[in-house]
């Protein structure tokens, strides 16, 4: 991915950077652009692509991509699915920044440096426990590369390379951090409430796509216990079976966590659940790989 | 580790336990190489962007797909 690029990580730094979801910026069905039409950030989005070059722009479709913009929505480059080539972000972000230079005079731009941002929770992501949630294929026998990383596998440079090493990662917050904390010594269960929302969040098939969470109805199982081991850590047993919408997910989970009384908060916790997956979604990529297949979700305190 | 983890699965489905959950976690997260994304500080909104790059009179570097980049779908 372009963002590992040493050269492409300097010049971010020129930037104010800041990563959205494109369908929200610009809608693509015309219900969702109507009410888009008076979004501030749509119509910012909307004036700076009407400066776009007609070749750098998708204009009846998807406007997933990268791009430089000015304050103003004033264009300075980009283009349309351009997360692919580093040599290509290399070149529009030098271009954008000789633009922004000529711009910044013209304008009187005070291009003050840009601050780091602290990592906080992404909007809407809101609960006393945040845990990222992560997800990958898993090898499924001897000589099978499925959950490979991208550096270990040979590209073709055809647009599906990406499912030979695809993963994904999202965020499920729990609203009450000592639902995962057992009140005694004997095993308990967590809370069924709690751990159905996790499932129906957090186990979703999205290694190679979008994917919708699961309806309550469809958390056919999901069962955890807890119990605290003879050295204080919390150990976390459990099963679960999602299924509906022509996809299936169930497996079982194992865990350990540490909770700091003192803190009032978990120091460590980091849950894996493995399982075998079916079906596909609208826009997860699975048309040539209904399974079943297995597939790993990974819980973590952890950011990195 | 991948041929252990590998041998495990062409045994049976899965299973984490105590032995092997640090193993799997390993497997199933990115490593620094897949996250070198999160070295760049990243807001997680064009409004917020916005906002920040008329304050500081800055250009606005903006990655976006379908599904948040950051996985703050």
């Amino acid at each position: 991915m372009v963002w590992s690029d040493p050269e492409i990580k300097r010049l971010s730094k020129e930037f104010v950077t800041v990563a959205d979801e494109a369908y929200r910026l610009y809608p693509e069905w015309e219900g969702h652009l109507r009410d888009a039409a008076q979004r501030p950030d749509h119509v910012f989005f909307k004036r700076f692509g009407e400066q776009m070059p007609a070749g750098d722009w998708n204009r009846k479709g998807t406007k997933q991509g990268i791009y430089m913009i000015g304050p103003d929505a004033e264009y300075l480059e980009g283009r349309f699915a351009a997360s692919g080539e580093p040599a290509d972000v290399r070149a529009r972000l030098r271009r954008a920044l000789e633009r922004w230079d000529a711009l910044r005079e013209e304008k009187g731009y005070a291009n003050r440096p840009v601050p780091p941002k602290p990592w906080a929770p992404p909007p809407g992501v809101e609960g006393e426990l945040v845990l990222r949630v992560n997800v990958r294929d898993l090898p499924r026998g001897a000589g099978d590369r499925s959950g490979a990383r991208r550096h270990e596998v040979a590209e073709s440079r055809m647009w599906l390379d990406f499912t030979k090493w695809a993963w994904n990662e999202g965020w499920v917050a729990i609203d009450r951090a000592r639902s995962l904390v057992p009140t005694g010594r004997a095993e308990e269960p967590v809370d069924p409430a709690v751990w159905r929302q996790v499932v129906r969040e957090a186990f979703v098939d999205t290694v190679r796509g979008q994917a919708p969470e699961w309806k309550d109805e469809e958390v056919r199982e999901a069962r955890v216990t807890m119990r605290r081991r003879e050295d204080g850590r919390i150990e976390y047993r459990g099963s679960f079976r999602a299924e509906g919408g022509g996809r299936a997910f169930s497996g079982k989970v194992y865990g350990q966590g540490v909770w700091d009384d003192s803190k009032g908060a978990f120091v460590e916790l980091d849950i894996v659940a493995l399982g075998e997956r079916s079906g596909k979604a609208q826009f997860n990529q699975r048309e040539n790989d209904f399974g079943p297949a297995p597939m790993g979700v990974t819980l973590s305190l952890s950011r990195s | 580790m991948v041929s252990c983890l590998v041998a495990l699965l062409a045994l049976s489905s899965p299973e984490p336990d105590a032995g092997n959950y640090r193993s799997w976690l390993r497997f199933v997260q990115p490593d620094a190489r897949e996250q070198a994304y999160k070295e760049i500080d990243w807001r997680t909104s064009l409004r917020e962007g916005m906002a920040e790059a008329r304050a500081l009179g800055r250009p606005i570097l903006l990655w976006t797909m379908n599904g948040h980049p950051l996985g703050c779908t």
